[in-house]
Formats: C-alpha cells, structure tokens, sequence
C-alpha cells in the first residue's frame, strides 16, 4: 500500500511528541 | 506511470555507493537489519567474553584473578551489554529485515530515521567499552545505576550516563519506525488480525519501549545533573531521596523486561507452526495475552524493591499483580504446546531452539513466581536465585529464540542452507552448557550466596566450580554458531523461496536470498 505520507507523518509527530511528553513528566515529577 | 513503474526508474538514477560507504549511508532496510544482526554479534562476543571472566574469578572462593572493583566493572558492564548491546539490537534487526517483508511493504516507513538509529548505537557501545580505558575503569555499580553509587564514581559514569541516552534515542527512533510502519504500510487485505504474530509482538514492544525509554532518559538525566549541576533529585543530604530512583528505574525496567522477551514470543510463534506443519493455536488469544503482558508490565515494577521497606499493602499489591501475569504466560505456553498437539513435527535447528524455549523459558518464569512472593523474596533478594532466574529468562529465552530465529531466517537472507548437523552440534553444546551453568545457581542462591561479589564462603565451591564448567561449555559452543552463519554466508545449498515445507506468509513468496528491493508493488492479501 502506497501509505499517504500525512498519515505516517501524523503517528511518527504523535509518537516524538508523546516520548518528549513522557521525559519532561519524569524529570518534572522528580522536583518535588 | 504506475507507482512501481516509477520507483523503479527512481532507482536506476541513483549512485549507489559501494564498499564501507555503502554500510555507513544505506538505507534499505535489508542492510540495516544486517548491521544490527552484526552488531549485537560482535556484542555478544564481548560481553560473553565478560561473563566468562566472571565465571573463571568465581571457580574458586577467594580472588584469583582480578581486583574486586575490576570483577564488579565485568558484572556490570555484562548487563549493560547484553541488555542493551546485543538483546535489543538483535530484534531489531529482526524487526528490520522481516517487518516489511511480512507485511508486504517495499522498506521502513521513514528510512533515513533508520539509518541514523542505528549508526547511533556503535558509538554508544565504544563509549561503553571505552569506559574500561578511562581513570578509575568502567562503571561498577551494577547495571542497575542505582545512586548513591552512581553519583560518587569517576568520568565513566558520565560517559555511560551518555551512552544510555544513546541508545535510547536509537530505541525510541526505531520504535517510531516501526509503529508507523506496521500501521500504515500493510498490505492491501492485511488487517491487523491477519498480522503474523511477529509482527504484532514487535508493534507492542515498540508502544513498550516509546512508553518506557524516555522514563530512563529523564531518570538518568537526572543522574547526570545530580553529579555534575549541583540539584539533589538523589542525594539524601540534600533532601532527595535514592529509593525514588529505584521507583523511577523499575518504572522502566520491568516493562523493559518484556521488550527483551515479546519479540522471542514471536520468533517463537512463527517457527513452531512451521515445523509442526499446523497453524498456530489460538492466534487471536496470543494477540490479546501479548497485549495483557504489556500492560500488567507497568503495574508491577515495585517487586524489585520489597526490600527497601514499602508497606504492607504495597507488598501486597505488587505481589499479586506479578502472579497475575502468569496467567497470560500460562496461555501463550499453553498454545504454543497445542500448537504442536498432534502436529506433523520435525526438529531442524530452529525448531530444536524453539522447543527448548517453550521448557526452559517455563522455568525461568516458574522461578519469576517464586521470586514474586515478598516473604520469599526478601530471603532471596540480591542472591544467585535471581542470578538463575534471570539467565533462565534471556539466555533460554531471548537468546535461544535470537539463536532460533537466524537459522529460520537465514536461508532467506543468505540465499543458502545453513549446515544442519553442526547447527543441531551448536543447539545441544548450548541447551547442556547453559543447564549446567544456571541449574546450580539456584542452589547457590537458596543457600544465601550473594550475588555481585568476587569471592564466596568454602560451602558454595563445588556448585560454582560446576557453573564455571558449564560457562565455558556454553560460550566456546557460540564459536559453532559464528561458523555456521559464516560458511551460510560464503556460500552452501542454495534455498528455495520458501524453504521450509511448512513456511506461510509474505516473506516466503520472495526468492532466496531476498532481493535488495522487495514488494514495489504491494501483494495482495485475502
């Protein structure tokens, strides 16, 4: 399947975006 | 023009470069999966060569051989290895040379991210061994890094500190590869459903380790500022607190666990049908067990900590949410058990490996259980019951299924059979060795011997002389592997596209060896 390049770029964007979410919520939790 | 059409003539205008250049700027998934393969085999020849200094350090009680600092940089430097160096990249490979090949699709969904994810990771592993030539030697606080140890030591604790994110940032591009591969790049008719069980494996670990590699980062992110930038997230004296490390750590750690031994549940699940000549038992309560395992995983972090002094109830908790994960354990043996029920079976080296997955892996969890129950557990806590339980898991379980995997697979990458008799030689030097080697660490730990010390009192010499034995056994029969995947490269009986009479899927369809560009124009599935 030729896949739409908005779709493969969409879940790689929510991806990063979830990882850098999840990085900065662990050093963020750690200030407390 | 058709799409097909069009990428081929894309194709012929391009240099391609050969020799080195060709490694260092290929993107083709193909090549990427070989470097991982090759790399995580150059690691296990390394970080082998570790284990088996321990081994030697520990035939006798006493020291023999190395400093104790030294012996504790082995110990903790094999973890970091084999974890890290050749477990995971090892799948990855897999995942790069068989993902798109089982799925139809013509490459990863962004190839030149999967590039850079792994060339990043041979930079990680010379910081990592590296680190034994700089002042004060390689990291010895055990591969867990916990502070304060990991606060107090020299410049290779920041090195390491770097190398972890390294290989992180590697993990996370390649699960990002993956995910959005597997989502949006099947083949038209391929569901989800219809997924081979490979696949679906590696698309929950990649979720695993997107959801848990960047909880490391900042755990050790804060490692690094703690040391070098005056904060005390760690550091008791300055209000911090060293067990909320260990929370932080196993956060990761545990599901990390299961990134090490979902995508052998896989490997497994495709070559026992094969050889049992039945489909597998079961496929969709497999995809929902998988599915189970990756969830529990977050949930029951803190039994590596029973002995820090948690309440009760916490205890309590952690205690019987990691019994639960037995359950779809239970189920994913059971159908692998099934699968073979009555089946026409044959035992080829893949099939041997996989066989000895399903017993010894079971024991490995069965001592997992053990080690659940907190009473028990703070008997046993740092002793070489866990030594065993832990070898049990990713030596005849992750490794044995990597072991698996490349002979089932070899044929397709190689173009050639692999030699069948010194393959079943590798497969029965390794079961014995590796049974000979971690069978008494279980003795050795329920009489107390403590793990991660050079010497031992007199009553533990006989079990740890018999260990020894095994472990060089075990890691000089790895030298019949190496020269069976070199001779299947050089050259052999040529395979057959699908080469096991019992091969279904996608990736058998193409020739043998598998072109450099398969699947331009998607198949279809029905």
């Amino acid at each position: 399947m030729a896949a739409s390049n908005f779709r493969k770029y969409r879940t790689a964007v929510l991806l990063a975006v979830l990882a850098l979410g999840l990085f900065l919520y662990t050093i963020l939790s750690g200030l407390h | 023009m058709s799409d097909a059409a069009h990428a081929h003539d894309h194709d012929h205008g391009h240099h391609h470069p050969t020799g080195l250049m060709r490694w260092v700027t290929t993107t083709n998934h193909k090549d990427i999966g070989s470097l991982y393969l090759i790399f995580a085999l150059v690691m296990l020849f390394s970080a082998g060569t570790m284990a088996l200094m321990i081994r030697s350090e520990l035939f006798e009680p006493g020291l023999q051989i190395f400093r104790p600092e030294f012996f504790n940089q082995l110990t903790t430097m094999h973890g970091l290895l084999m974890i890290f160096g050749v477990i995971m990249p090892a799948f990855s490979g897999f995942a790069n040379w068989q993902v798109p090949l089982m799925l139809g699709a013509p490459d990863m969904a962004f190839p030149r991210m999967n590039n850079w994810a792994f060339w990043i990771l041979p930079v990680a592993g010379f910081f990592l061994l590296g680190s034994f030539f700089l002042p004060g030697g390689a990291v010895a606080g055990g591969w867990t890094m916990y502070p304060p140890l990991f606060i107090q030591g020299g410049i290779s604790y920041d090195l390491t500190i770097l190398a972890v994110h390294i290989m992180g940032l590697s993990s996370i591009m390649g699960s990002i590869n993956i995910i959005t591969t597997i989502l949006n790049m099947r083949a038209p008719g391929l569901t989800l459903m219809k997924m081979p069980l490979f696949v679906w494996t590696w698309l929950i670990t990649a979720y695993l380790l997107i959801a848990t590699m960047p909880v490391l980062a900042g755990a050790v992110t804060m490692l690094l500022t703690d040391r070098n930038f005056g904060t005390h997230f760690f550091n008791a004296a300055g209000g911090g607190d060293p067990v909320m490390f260990q929370h932080i750590f196993w956060f990761f750690a545990h599901p990390e666990v299961y990134i090490l031994i979902l995508p052998a549940f896989g490997i497994v699940s495709q070559i026992i049908p094969t050889f049992a000549r039945k489909p597998l038992f079961g496929y969709a309560s497999m995809v929902y067990a998988t599915s189970s395992i990756a969830v529990l995983s977050f949930i029951v972090w803190a039994h590596h900590m029973f002995t820090t002094g948690m309440p009760v109830t916490g205890q309590l908790f952690f205690m019987f949410s990691t019994m639960l994960i037995a359950v779809p354990t239970g189920v994913k043996v059971f159908n692998w058990v099934a699968t073979m029920w009555k089946g026409s079976m044959t035992f080829e080296t893949p099939m041997l490996f996989a066989i000895a997955f399903v017993c010894l892996f079971t024991i490995g969890g069965f001592s997992g259980l053990v080690l659940a129950i907190a009473p028990v557990d703070i008997q046993l806590q740092d002793t070489y019951y866990v030594v065993a339980h832990f070898h049990y898991v990713l030596v005849s379980g992750a490794l044995f299924s990597i072991f698996a995997g490349v002979y089932y697979w070899l044929p397709k990458w190689t173009g050639h059979m692999y030699n069948e008799t010194m393959g079943k030689w590798h497969f029965w030097l390794s079961a014995i060795g590796m049974n000979i080697t971690f069978f008494p660490m279980h003795f050795l730990g329920l009489a107390g011997m403590p793990r991660r010390i050079p010497d031992y009192s007199l009553q533990f010499t006989e079990f740890n002389q018999v260990a020894t034995v095994g472990a060089f056994i075990f890691g000089f029969s790895q030298l019949i592997f190496l020269a069976i995947v070199l001779k299947a490269i050089k050259g052999g009986k040529p395979a057959t596209a699908q080469v096991w009479e019992g091969a279904t899927g996608l990736e058998w369809t193409v020739p043998s060896p598998a072109p450099y560009h398969t699947f331009a124009t998607a198949p279809v599935v029905r």
